[in-house]
């Protein structure tokens, strides 16, 4: 019986100290280390350092120095700030018990990416998800279609999300209009998934609108392949009249993947502000001290092969809302992408 | 404080059946066996790909075997289940929208068959030998911001060696084995990873419509022990109280390290596990 107990207990004991036989330590947390790790995790994964003209090297032989096991967490923070606000990237951000750093931060009073009092404009209000609504523009044939989100709240393995199909409904609805207005001036992305959903019902032929390539091992050129991204048409019917695309500083990531998609068809015009210049899928990385941050994975080119990360799509009509605007309650935006609707159908 | 609760008990349980006395034959040539278990997992991993962190858990599995006792050989089918949260050492800031976790679900479900190679009548023991078939998902959400969970997997499907050592004690109501099963040939899915969204496997997800995993595994890699160690063994014990009930306890160890992205990106996850089980024979 003794030798059984032995045994089990034996087993025991060996089951409960086999982490170290087959994991390594965690790497400590201390400030050279969050550095180093910061650093390094940039080095390896971030892919547009030479698009942004930035050298990765030069940014840790600056900023190495003023990092020692004294430094404190705010300094430490202001050091690993500093080292990712030149990135100027959407997609770049540190996050810490003691604030967070955007890369590239619109400030909360740009009234550019704002819809300014559309009850003015719009009525006819006729369907409505968390996704996509749509309404008809007061006084004009034209239809009017916000998407929010490209987002995803569907089941676990599936990016597309049904709930975008909606857009079949909205197009039997609008067939007779002069044109559409696609408001994503607050859409911050989602799926591409989505994005295809959607611009597949606005097309007449198979299309490509995207390229991308993975930055996908640890040296300055481990890249993959380029992969093409098409659109096609689907669904019952496709809306072939005019589109205007709204945009601001604020439609980012799958939203510009939809602009870039729609900007492919001849019958569409973007208005409004460039956008901000995020194509890539973000990660999520963490550091020792419990603080994580998020860095863009991939490059992102039209099909022609402009690079707009870091840069956004620039409209074809540039127009701001301003504070004037916002005070006089009109929206100089989507007045434009009225008259461009209202002359197209002129010339046509 | 649950480990030193399981050591109580599997030591109450080997003074009881140490002390048990019969000597009615349990052990015939032929038999089907049933188990149920449930106890205690305790999971350390570490997706390189994700994070350079160890995460762990512990949960209440559910594990459900069959065996069948031929003459000459032993043939086992065992299911295994487990869902669990999985957290780090790391600080967790939730004001700052900082926590850290991996929500983990683990399916292995698995066949085998050994053939009897020796028998050593003085100790009442027979070695067998012979193969496995299995398939193993470890599902992976790994949420470090705002709770904004990525999805990560690893998934073999494996053909492997097995080998089981058997040995009946003197009042023949007693069992005890072990045995341990090495994968050689695997399927796997997610080969070449390098992070949440690069890699061979992911690069051409980023629009796809359809149901991921089935493409996954549709496109998946054989590897062999270059890319995938991986070994599971068990040790366990039965008690039967009568001709046809008994009582398990199984104490058992699983190890992948998984290669995702060669010299740097590796998967690795250690399930222990304490089991008790009900088991019937007929």
């Amino acid at each position: 019986m003794k030798t059984k107990i032995f045994i089990l207990l034996l087993s025991i004991i060996s089951l409960s100290s086999c982490e170290k036989i087959f994991f390594e330590e965690d790497i400590s947390n201390t400030p050279i280390n969050n550095f180093e790790m910061f650093w390094s995790d940039f080095d390896k994964f971030y892919p547009s350092f030479e698009i942004k003209q930035i050298d990765w090297d030069s940014v840790y032989r600056i900023n190495r120095p003023g990092i020692s096991d004294q430094t404190s967490d705010i300094q430490l923070y202001n050091v690993l700030s500093s080292m990712i606000k030149p990135l100027k990237d959407g997609h770049v951000t540190l996050v810490s018990n003691l604030g967070q750093c955007d890369s590239d931060t619109i400030p909360h009073d740009y009234y550019s990416n704002m819809r300014i009092h559309p009850q003015s404009y719009l009525s006819s209000f006729e369907i409505n998800n968390s996704n996509i609504s749509n309404w008809s523009v007061k006084n004009y044939n034209i239809g009017y279609i916000s998407i929010n989100t490209f987002d995803v709240k569907g089941e676990a393995f599936v990016y597309a999300d049904d709930s975008f199909l909606i857009i079949d409904d909205i197009i039997k609805q609008f067939k007779d209009k002069d044109g559409i207005i696609i408001d994503l001036r607050w859409n911050g992305g989602g799926f591409p998934t989505n994005v295809e959903t959607i611009v597949n019902r606005f097309t007449d032929s198979k299309r490509l609108y995207i390229k991308l390539r993975s930055k996908n091992g640890p040296r300055k050129n481990d890249f993959s392949d380029w992969i093409d991204c098409y659109i096609e048409p689907k669904g019952p019917e496709q809306f072939l009249k005019p589109v205007v695309v709204l945009t601001s500083k604020s439609t980012g990531s799958a939203a510009e993947w939809f602009t870039l998609a729609m900007k492919t068809l001849p019958n569409t015009t973007i208005v409004g502000d460039t956008t901000a210049g995020c194509f890539s899928p973000k990660i999520e990385r963490e550091l020792p001290n419990g603080w994580s941050f998020t860095l863009s994975s991939k490059i992102a080119v039209s099909a022609d092969m402009v690079q707009y990360e870091g840069f956004g799509i620039p409209p074809d009509y540039s127009v701001l809302n301003t504070k004037s605007d916002f005070t006089n309650k009109r929206d100089a935006i989507l007045e434009k992408g009225i008259e461009v609707i209202e002359m197209k159908k002129r010339q046509k | 404080m649950v480990k030193y609760f399981f050591l109580l008990f599997v030591i109450c349980f080997q003074s009881a059946i140490s002390f048990s006395q019969d000597t009615r034959k349990i052990n015939s040539d032929k038999s089907h066996v049933f188990s149920f278990y449930t106890g205690y997992s305790k999971y350390i991993e570490r997706d390189d790909a994700m994070s350079p962190f160890k995460y762990r858990g512990y949960s209440l599995p559910l594990e459900v075997t069959y065996r069948y006792n031929g003459a000459k050989c032993r043939q086992i089918f065992y299911t295994n289940f487990d869902k669990l949260k999985l957290l780090s050492s790391l600080p967790n800031y939730e004001n700052a929208g900082l926590s850290h976790y991996v929500q983990n679900t683990n399916i292995q479900i698995g066949y085998s068959y050994m053939y009897r190679l020796f028998r050593l009548a003085k100790f009442q023991t027979d070695i067998y030998f012979g193969g496995e078939i299995n398939s193993l998902l470890n599902l992976r959400r790994h949420a470090y911001i705002n709770n904004n969970e990525f999805l990560m997997l690893d998934q073999f499907s494996s053909i492997g060696l097995k080998a089981l050592i058997e040995k009946s004690f003197s009042n023949d109501k007693q069992v005890a084995t072990l045995n341990i099963n090495i994968p050689i040939l695997s399927y796997a899915l997610m080969k070449n990873t390098y992070n949440a969204y690069n890699g061979d496997k992911i690069d051409p997800l980023m629009n796809y419509s359809g149901n991921m995993l089935l493409y996954l595994a549709k496109n998946g890699d054989f590897v062999s022990l270059n890319r995938l160690v991986y070994f599971k063994t068990e040790f366990s014990f039965i008690q039967f109280i009568s001709n046809h009930i008994g009582v398990e306890c199984k104490l058992s160890l699983r190890y992948y390290q998984f290669t995702q992205y060669e010299d740097m990106n590796y998967s690795k996850n250690l399930q222990s596990q304490i089991l008790i089980g009900i088991v019937g024979k007929l």
